[in-house]
This record gives structure tokens, sequence and C-alpha cells, in this order.
């Protein structure tokens, strides 16, 4: 029964938080004014992760419910994101990337990271309100004046075209491994002794690691005069990433379920074998990885003109940009029901 | 002899196709008086019958009620004309009264659920006047841009319909929860049978919302709702959130 319930809830959850396949509602409403839409992806579509943190104590009592929670949030997260990259309009680029968030929230609950999502829906109301805010601005500014100077920085960012003058690539590789490691065992060492060995901790770390590198490989794009300084820049950033991880996560914990057995119930719920455990993180770790290095290649042989339109790539955006035929499917399922209303109706004589 | 007598009941606590004579005489009623007379005293015998009935009641009676309510819903999802739309909703609504009777409810639970969802359609019916007068209309579509040309009409109208989708605090939600919480003990299907009326109620609500208050501007020759009346509306909308609350504690 259990099972059931969370279930249950964690439906009505996804469709609060725009979950993959309920998720067609939520860019659709930016015809609204800009503060609407800022209340609304500043607060309501936060919901979703609020239910979950309230039925907690029936999600620990299940066994399967939080690894869709995990699968769903997974896909969403993926999908909003590639979704949000092709957008042209500020504000429904913006609500896709609310979209992507909220994947990301529900797939912490999925681990078991459930007073962390408490975390993120706070700070994620924070940055897209004053992002939804500032949007209105941006394009009246825009529309006046670009007023983007073409220096090395627009190069890269409006021309995607890569500097030359990079730091050795190897080094920032280094740092992604080494700061993490240096966390992990000061973290050890302040939190807990057994710290590394709970699951929902690791994957903790392991998506601090991934937000740090990505933005550490951001910084490793652009030109700076001064190397040491951006060193420093990078380590300083990438420990807040990494350490908002680890060391909120714990004391969000500890404010929000004070009970210790609780707390491990709620990881005891989440957590898998740890041999698929082992080979999903492995799995993962590559397919980042590789990510990034086709980028890093991609980016280094490319040169600006060259790129020739794959038809399996063009396909594919042609399927990006109509949102993958989803909002299409739903419109057509509303005319079949429209006429069979219509159809009763006039066969009934409309009483 | 007793097939008759459920029979009768079904057709004041209206079942499909008896619901259709209830349907036909709401529609024909143009006097917002009858129809508003109408909507308080037709379910009534039906509660009656239902509370002097001796046998068992059986058991495909809530499904057919249930079945008739859906349908009901369903229909409504197309509907633009306020007058037919609030008599498919009381149909709809109405009919939810045999599954609180399936749980064995008093007479006086089954006028609360009855009463819970007539308030709001009583309103509405008065509202409706109120745009016939103005547009000499009440179609959806024909008349439209209500948003902008009479705000202190449309948003009496919004709250109106919320009213009638049984949204929360008002009347209609607290006896959908009793409806769907009795049920799911009894059957868990029938429960999510409520939960789908519900939703095609909001669905339905929402269009008619949306046709109603934005697009081209309809044009009139009479002004807003007056401030007098406007408040005399909202207190009957408050009042009808009070209700709401009383029906929340251990009434239904």
């Amino acid at each position: 029964m259990a099972e059931v319930v969370a279930a249950l809830i964690a439906l009505s959850a996804f469709a609060r938080s725009a979950q993959f396949f309920l998720h067609t509602w939520l860019p659709y409403t930016m015809s609204g004014p800009t503060p609407v839409s800022a209340l609304m992806h500043a607060g309501i579509v936060n919901a979703g992760g609020f239910l979950i943190n309230r039925f907690a104590p029936v999600f620990v009592e299940t066994s399967g419910v939080l690894h869709w929670l995990f699968v769903v949030g997974l896909t969403t997260a993926v999908i909003g994101s590639v979704l949000m990259l092709t957008q042209n309009d500020i504000k429904k680029a913006l609500g896709y990337s609310t979209m992507g968030q909220m994947g990301f929230m529900i797939m912490e609950c999925g681990v078991g990271a459930f007073s962390l999502a408490i975390f993120h829906l706070i700070a994620h109301g924070l940055f897209k309100g004053t992002l939804f805010l500032g949007a209105g601005g941006v394009i009246g500014q825009a529309r006046k004046n670009d007023g983007v100077p073409t220096d090395p920085l627009y190069h890269f960012v409006v021309e995607k075209r890569p500097t030359r003058n990079r730091k050795p690539w190897i080094l920032m590789a280094g740092l992604t491994l080494l700061v993490p490691a240096a966390i992990l065992i000061v973290t050890h060492w302040l939190v807990a002794q057994d710290f590394y060995q709970k699951q929902g901790a690791i994957v903790l770390l392991f998506f601090g690691w991934v937000t740090g590198a990505q933005l550490l490989f951001s910084a490793y794009r652009m030109r700076t005069g001064n190397l040491g300084r951006l060193l420093v820049m990078i380590i300083v950033s990438f420990a807040i990433v990494v350490l908002g991880y680890t060391l909120i996560s714990h004391a969000f914990d500890l404010f929000l379920y004070p009970n210790e057995a609780f707390r491990a119930g709620i990881y005891a719920a989440a957590g898998i074998d740890v041999f698929w455990f082992d080979i999903l993180v492995v799995l993962m770790t590559v397919v980042i990885v590789a990510g990034w290095l086709r980028t890093y290649y991609s980016e280094r042989s490319a040169t600006p003109g060259s790129q020739s339109a794959n038809p399996v790539w063009l396909g594919f955006y042609a399927l990006i940009s109509r949102e993958f035929y989803i909002s299409d499917g739903y419109s057509w399922m509303v005319r079949r029901l429209d006429r069979l209303a219509t159809r009763l109706n006039v066969m009934l004589r409309w009483i | 002899m007793q097939t008759l007598y459920w029979m009768l009941a079904g057709l004041f606590l209206p079942l499909f196709p008896l619901s259709m004579l209830f349907n036909a005489i709401y529609q024909r009623t143009d006097n917002v008086w009858l129809r508003v007379l109408l909507l308080l005293i037709w379910p009534l015998p039906g509660i009656w019958l239902l509370d002097i009935s001796v046998g068992e009641m059986p058991g495909w009676l809530p499904l057919w009620a249930l079945l008739s309510s859906v349908l009901y819903a369903f229909r409504a999802v197309v509907i633009r004309d306020l007058g037919i739309w609030s008599g498919f909703m009381a149909t709809s609504a109405w009919s939810l009264a045999w599954l609180a009777t399936g749980s064995e409810a008093p007479a006086v639970t089954l006028l609360m659920h009855v009463v819970s969802f007539s308030m709001p359609l009583l309103v509405l019916n008065f509202l409706a006047a109120e745009i016939e007068r103005r547009y000499e209309s009440v179609y959806a579509g024909i008349v439209s841009g209500l948003g902008l040309t009479v705000p202190r009409l449309s948003g009496l109208l919004v709250i109106t319909i919320l009213a009638v989708i049984s949204s929360p605090l008002f009347p209609g939600f607290f006896s959908m929860l009793s409806n769907i919480t009795h049920s799911l003990m009894d059957n868990p299907l029938a429960g999510l049978g409520v939960g789908i009326i519900w939703l095609l109620w909001s669905w339905s609500g929402i269009r008619l919302l949306q046709l109603f208050l934005v697009g081209q501007e309809s044009r009139s020759n009479h002004a807003d709702i007056g401030r007098v009346a406007g408040l005399g509306y909202l207190t009957l909308l408050i009042l009808l959130i009070t209700g709401g609350l009383y029906l929340s504690g251990d009434i239904l």
C-alpha cells in the first residue's frame, strides 16, 4: 500500500514540477506577464519537491519508488536542458531551464537527498525569479543596442569561436580530480567518518564534481592575462560548488530531519545494490568525460564555416525544435476528445 | 416495483437517460428565478426517496450514477453556452450523491452534498443573467474579452466558476473530497472515476473562462456591474467559502 500511495504522491509532484510528459504546460505559460512567470517559476513549480519532503515518512517505507523518481528526474533534467539550448525566446528558454532544474530537484529526492532538494528549491527560486524579472530589461536594452564589444569574450560567447591562447588543458583536468579529492578528505574528517561509504553522499559528490568541473572548463575557455588569479578563482569556485553539495546538504539534513535513524532510512530506501551502483557511477563518469573530450576536440579542430550538415544531427535538431512532438500529440488527443464530446452532444440533442 | 422506485429517485438525482428530462426543462426555463428554484427543489424528492428506501440498493446503481456523472462532465467540456453548462454541471454533481448513498449516508449528509454543488450554480445563474442583459447572449466566443470591458463582472465570474468546479475552500471541494475518500474505501476504481470527473469539470470550467475573458472584446451599451451589486455577489461568495469551511468539519 505504501508503494501505491508514494507512487501517486510522486505522480502529483511530477505534474506540479513539470516532469517529462507532464511538462508541456510550463513553457506555454510564458504568454502571461513576466512577474507572473517569475512567481510561477520561483514558487509554484517548487511544490513538487516540497510535497515529496512533506511525505518523506511514506517514501521511507518504500523500496522502488525513489528509484523511479531518480529516473524521471534524470530524464527531465537532460531533456529540459537540451530543449532550453534550442530556444530563441528568452522566456521560453528560462521556462525549459526551470524544467531541467526541477528534474534535478526530483533526481536529488530520488537519491535520498530530500533536504538538498529543499536547499535547491530555495536557491532556484531566488535565481530564477531574478532572471525572469531581469528578462524584460535585457530584451529592452538589446533592442536599443546590443552593447556587446567584439572582444575575445564576444568571439567566445556569441560566435562560439575558441580562443587560441589557452592554459594547459592537463592542469585543468588535474584540478577537477584533485579539488574534490581534497574536499572529500576534509568532509570525511569534519562531517562523518563513514561519509564516503554512503551511496547518497557519493552521488552528491558526483553531482558536485560534474557541476564544478563544468564551471572549471567554462573558465578554462576564457582568456586572461593573469594565470595565477584565474587559477585561484577556479579553485575557489570549484571548492564552493563541491562544498555546497556536501556541507550544505548535511546542514539541511540536520535541520529538517534531526532523527538520525530516519535520515539513514531515507538513504536506505534510495539505495541500490553496490555492484550496480558502482557500474552506474563509472558509466556516468565515462559518458560525461567523453562528452567533455568530444567538445574539446571538436572545438579545437573546428574552423568557422567548415561544419557540414550531418543529416542525423539535423534530424535530431528538428525533433528538438518540435519539442519531441509531445505538445502536438496532446493537441491531437484533445481534438479527438472534443470531436467525440461534440458528437455525443449532437446525438443526445444537447440535453 | 422496487426498480421503479429507484428509477423515480434516478429522475431527481439524475441518472442518464432520465437526466435528459431535467436538462430539457432547465434549458427551456428562461426566467432566472425559476431556474434557481429548479436548482433548489429538483434534487429534494430524490433525497427523500433515498432516505425512506427500505430495500438494499442494487450494486449497479452507484456505478450507473458514476457513469452518468462522467458522461455529463465529459459533454460539458465542449459546451459554450453558460445556461446549458450549468445544467450539465448540476446533473454531473447531483449524480454523485448516489455514491454517498452507497456509503449509507443519512439524509442530512446527502442534502449537504447536493446543496454544496447547487449553491455556486445559483450565483452563476444570476451572473449569467447579468451577462445576458449586457450582451444578449451567454455563449462563450460570441461574448468574449470580458476581462477588459467589464472587469468587475469578470472577476466575479472567475470566482463563481471556480466555486462550481469545486476549487478548494468552496463547499463542493469538501464534498468531492468526501466522495473520493468514501469511494476509495468501497472501490479504488470508483475513487479514480470521481477524480476523473473532477478533472473534467476543471477542464470545462477553465475553457469557458478562457473564452469569456480573453479575445476580441464584445461591444455592449451597458456599464460594468455596480459597486453595490458587486459587493453583494462577493458577500454571497464569501458565505459560500464559510459554508465550505463548515463542511470541512466532520459533517460529510
